[in-house]
């Protein structure tokens, strides 16, 4: 341990795979998608609407065709305009008998690959459910876009990058209270008190790491949710979890004694982990819904990503922030070893 | 087992020579269930209702439980470590704080609902309910239990349960506060298992850890 922690190749080594992930997951484009359908005007049997797309390339692309699509109809556009990378206007010829009233928008180029809009269209007219009039484009083969990005979602967009930072720390910052839980047990066991320093240590690089978590989890909750903070399971065992650990300093403030002070707060530290872990696997099963995903039936991460690419940045950015949450543990540790040290020899 | 009986009866006869904790603690309940009244005077949703009076009985947990270790100063706790092990007192403890917090809970529950109707709804269990309260004072005695003899070795007295406590307490009282606002809301045993089982699981953890943890504390 005290050998580790004065080598420097892991530090080294976890900077780098650190730089690299952050690098990656704030350099990387967003896949193209479609941003919203505009002005749209329907006069007797034609449609026509503004196509706002995001990181799209209509000016280069080759081959750009655009369709409305309901299951098995879809009636492709008569006009399109091109106005710039980002901006497409349309115009669509209507039957006078609808199969239905909602449709999608769908786009395909060589660049893009194939987008389809969320939220649809509404058009106005006489239903009659029918069979389907089949593609309307025969050719067309649906693909994805042939380079590298990060997913598009609606709600998230940009701020699908803080996946790469928000949610490592929080996994930091559980490292961090394993290690001092697993340290305050060493110390009761041993009563070395290296050991109770390293435990003080690593709550304390916690604690740091649970502010960045929540900081970056309020922002990222105020873009996608609308407030910095919600009533949500996960966001009780932050808020908990904090008030645990500063309850925990607060009783090494208050026993003067440092072998007393060490004893009493690693008994603390060990109730409070297991009391509050197992908090955090019962309580979030037993709330009805939570925003955050993977943890009720909200949809996951995993859904958006089927090629596995983000799930690579994200382990990576992890492993780096945790090396990187152990370093900055080590060098508190050191400090504490030296101020006993300093204080042995007075 | 028999010095653990004997241990709560001494706690019993301290507790019963001079009758101040007992007379502070339903004292506490009454006017706190009064000063509610006055504030409230009338709860029409049962949720509300549920909620103010398990902050209630918190409040007097955190009363009862702070004192559990003021006759264990000086010569007397000197005293203790000749006679019994640390697990058997703190077993001791928890189990004579159990009983009382039940007592007290009922107390509280019966004043409460003088003050404020019980908010009885069709097809409520009332048995569930009361199952609830019995298991509630008992999580709260078992896991305050190893905090009241933490902070019993600082300096900080009885403000320092509440300090260490408050966070810890949290997750069962999320729980029986669940558990006992589905009751009211008629929810069959089916739907609320998960929230008794929890409530079992944290009175175990609790007590365990306890007695694994207490023998580190008791010394100096």
């Amino acid at each position: 341990m005290e050998k580790l922690i004065r080598q420097s190749w892991w530090k080294i080594s976890g900077i780098l795979v650190l730089a690299g992930a952050l690098l990656f997951a704030m350099k990387t484009p967003l896949s193209p998608g479609i941003l919203s359908i505009e002005k749209v005007e329907q006069a007797e049997q034609t449609l026509s609407f503004e196509l706002i797309g995001y990181n799209s390339h209509f000016m280069t692309s080759n081959g750009l065709q655009v369709w409305i699509q309901n299951d098995a109809h879809s009636y492709c556009s008569k006009d399109l305009e091109i106005i710039d990378d980002s901006h497409l206007l349309i115009g669509i010829d209507l039957p006078e008998i609808l199969p239905s009233n909602l449709f999608s928008v769908v786009l395909n180029d060589d660049i893009d690959g194939t987008l389809a809009s969320l939220d649809g269209i509404f058009i106005k007219g006489n239903v009659e459910p029918s069979d389907g009039n089949g593609k309307c484009y025969e050719q067309v083969k649906l693909t994805e876009h042939g380079y590298f990005s990060m997913p598009y979602r609606t709600i998230l967009y940009e701020t699908i990058r803080n996946l790469n930072f928000h949610v490592p720390m929080w996994f930091a910052m559980i490292f961090l209270t394993l290690f001092s839980f697993v340290t305050a047990i060493l110390y009761l066991v041993k009563s070395d008190p290296r050991y109770d320093d390293m435990t003080v240590a690593a709550i304390h690089v916690a604690m740091l790491f649970a502010i960045c978590g929540l900081s970056t989890g309020a922002l990222w909750a105020r873009f996608t949710w609308g407030a910095f903070w919600t009533d949500d399971p996960q966001l009780n065992g932050a808020a908990i979890s904090t008030l645990i650990y500063l309850a925990y300093f607060m009783l090494r403030r208050s026993v003067n004694d440092p072998d007393k002070r060490a004893r009493l707060s690693a008994v603390y530290a060990i109730f409070a982990f297991i009391m509050f872990y197992v908090f955090l696997k019962v309580i979030p099963s037993m709330a009805e819904f939570s925003l955050h995903p993977d943890t009720t039936d909200n949809p996951s991460f995993k859904d958006y990503d089927i090629e596995g690419k983000l799930k690579i940045v994200f382990r990576t950015a992890t492993a780096g922030w945790i090396i990187l949450s152990f370093w900055i543990f080590s060098l508190r540790y050191r400090l504490l070893t030296i101020e006993r040290k300093r204080l042995d020899h007075e | 087992m028999q010095a653990i009986k004997a241990l709560i009866q001494k706690e019993f006869l301290i507790d019963y020579k001079d009758r101040q904790v007992w007379m502070s603690v339903f004292l506490y309940v009454l006017a706190t269930n009064y000063v509610v009244y006055q504030s409230f005077h009338k709860v029409k949703d049962a949720e509300v209702w549920n909620a103010l009076l398990w902050v209630i009985i918190l409040f007097a947990a955190f009363n009862v439980i702070s004192r559990s270790y003021d006759q264990e100063r000086g010569d007397r706790e000197i005293y203790l470590y000749t006679l019994a092990s640390p697990q058997q007192v703190i077993l001791a403890k928890m189990m004579y704080h159990s009983i009382f917090m039940v007592l007290v809970t009922f107390f509280s529950f019966l004043i409460y609902s003088f003050f404020l109707p019980f908010p009885s709804a069709i097809g409520m269990d009332t048995g569930l309910y009361l199952i609830g309260l019995i298991g509630g004072a008992i999580g709260l005695s078992t896991t305050l239990g190893l905090v009241s003899a933490i902070a019993w070795k600082t300096k900080g007295g009885a403000g320092m349960v509440a300090i260490l406590g408050l966070p810890i307490i949290i997750p069962m009282l999320l729980a029986i506060i669940r558990y006992s606002e589905g009751v009211l809301n008629g929810m069959s045993w089916m739907v609320l298992d998960r929230y008794a089982y929890s409530l079992l699981l944290l009175i175990a953890l609790g007590a365990s850890l306890g007695y694994m943890l207490f023998p580190y504390i008791w010394k100096e």
